[in-house]
């Protein structure tokens, strides 16, 4: 959940991109922090496993600029794809304000990118928390590869419900910024309708 | 000391407690059952126990814990150094959980005449057909120290796992006290001067990364490795920094020759 310290100035928000593995969640965050200013962001966090027998997580934080009086930072972070990372998955789910499904364009990944849909949605619902009630961003990533599935064919597969999506070349950084743009927009939306509410937790 | 939360780790997780803990800045003891504990000073970990073990060791281990509750004393708590920041804690407990929640049932179909260190004793302890849990419990180690060594044997092919079995079933709880009597504050114990110097060296060859001094961040990591030898990230980053400077990477960061800050 959104954190707002008053006496600091400070919106902190958390942003979460998932997929199956090599999908291109690792490609969106390096791209992302290129992008930022150095100035306005931290270091990339990478934490492979000892011998790198696979990229495990990665993270960076950004400072995005100012909403009235307060500095608005967004924390960035992927989630391991392989399916024995669960726990791992679940760590990185807590407090989610905004999440990005990297789908893996490939038609051999079709299985793949519905395992890990289900996976998300399973895991969202063991911490009490519901997807469709999340912000939400679908990328349909690897549209250079032949034979690519079409965005129509993954919205029907993945999106039934219509959520924003967009296509992705992220080795070329095509998509990855307009991606991020929509799930900041849609993250700040909710962080707005929370305020009314009161459901945005302060300090 | 008030107890300010309590509940079942099954359904919620470490990693949301600490999560937790840290975003509010909280300083006390986060126990979990009666012989496992993690100490706080405004949010960070600064000291641990658990099964006999102290440190940051004992920390990543919480995470492979199977208790019945948690419960957070508020209380204040000397600052020190930290056992580690608190994402990376979260982030390497759950991929040691996740690592030995596959290996834990496995069998051994294959293995080395000769291995060394925490594989070695745990090998030795396997009896035909049982799975590495059994074996962990006999020897006596803790998960966390024992994933990354099994693992590099398993990719080295010196390692083969066999199929499978039922876990042994977990050694009974001790009840959950009703109501905690209030602890009185616990000073954390002093730091592990080489855990902090390592966590500061490490800091500073990243800061020198940014600089684009790589020969200083190559000094630096190899002082973090030096201090302390099991550090992924120190190791990972001094790997990489002398991928760019064009040196040979060395196998142990004893045997390393130390280069001086230019």
């Amino acid at each position: 959940m959104a954190r707002i310290h008053h006496a600091s100035g400070l919106l902190t928000m958390k942003i979460v991109y998932y997929g199956p593995g090599l999908s291109g969640k690792t490609t969106n965050l390096q791209w992302l922090h290129e992008s930022y200013p150095a100035d306005t962001r931290g270091d990339l966090v990478k934490l492979d496993t000892e011998t790198e027998r696979t990229l495990f997580f990665d993270y960076f934080p950004a400072e995005l600029g100012m909403i009235g009086r307060y500095r608005v930072k967004a924390n960035f972070f992927t989630v391991p794809g392989q399916s024995f990372y669960n726990a791992t998955r679940r760590a990185v789910l807590v407090g989610a304000d905004g999440l990005v499904f990297i789908a893996d364009s490939a038609p051999s990944r079709e299985e793949a990118n519905l395992v890990s849909l289900a996976n998300l949605r399973e895991n969202l619902r063991a911490a009490g928390r519901d997807l469709e009630q999340l912000p939400l961003v679908f990328q349909w990533n690897k549209q250079d590869l032949p034979g690519a599935m079409s965005p129509r064919m993954l919205e029907r597969m993945l999106n039934p419900t219509g959520a924003p999506s967009f296509s992705a070349v992220a080795t070329r950084g095509e998509g990855v910024w307009d991606t991020q743009v929509c799930i900041l927009q849609a993250v700040m939306e909710r962080l707005r309708a929370g305020a009314r509410k009161g459901s945005v937790a302060s300090a | 000391m008030p107890e300010v939360l309590r509940g079942d780790p099954g359904r919620v997780g470490l990693p949301s407690v600490l999560q937790l803990l840290e975003g509010e800045a909280m300083s006390g003891r986060l126990a979990l059952g009666p012989a496992a504990w993690l100490d706080l000073a405004n949010g960070l970990p600064v000291a641990a126990s658990c099964e006999g073990r102290e440190g940051r060791g004992a920390a990543l281990e919480l995470f492979l814990l199977d208790v019945p509750w948690f419960s957070f004393d508020a209380h204040p708590v000397e600052a020190a150094a930290p056992l580690d920041a608190m994402l990376s804690l979260i982030m390497e407990g759950c991929r040691l959980s996740d690592e030995w929640a596959r290996l834990a049932a496995s069998t051994v179909q294959r293995q080395p005449d000769r291995v060394e260190g925490l594989a070695g004793r745990l090998l030795s302890q396997l009896p035909d057909g049982a799975c590495l849990e059994v074996a962990r419990r006999a020897a006596g180690l803790a998960r966390c120290s024992l994933v990354d060594p099994l693992l590099s044997l398993v990719e080295a092919g010196a390692l083969v796992l066999g199929p499978t079995v039922a876990l042994p079933e977990p050694l009974p709880a001790p009840p959950p006290a009703p109501v905690l009597a209030p602890t009185p504050p616990v000073a954390a114990p002093p730091p592990e001067p080489a855990f902090a110097d390592a966590f500061v060296a490490l800091e500073e060859g990243r800061r020198l990364v940014r600089l684009g001094d790589l020969v200083g961040a190559e000094a630096a990591f190899l002082a973090a490795l030096t201090l302390r030898p099991d550090d992924r990230v120190a190791r990972q980053n001094l790997a990489r920094v002398r991928q760019v400077l064009g040196a040979a990477p060395s196998s142990s960061p004893s045997s390393a020759p130390h280069r001086s800050h230019a």
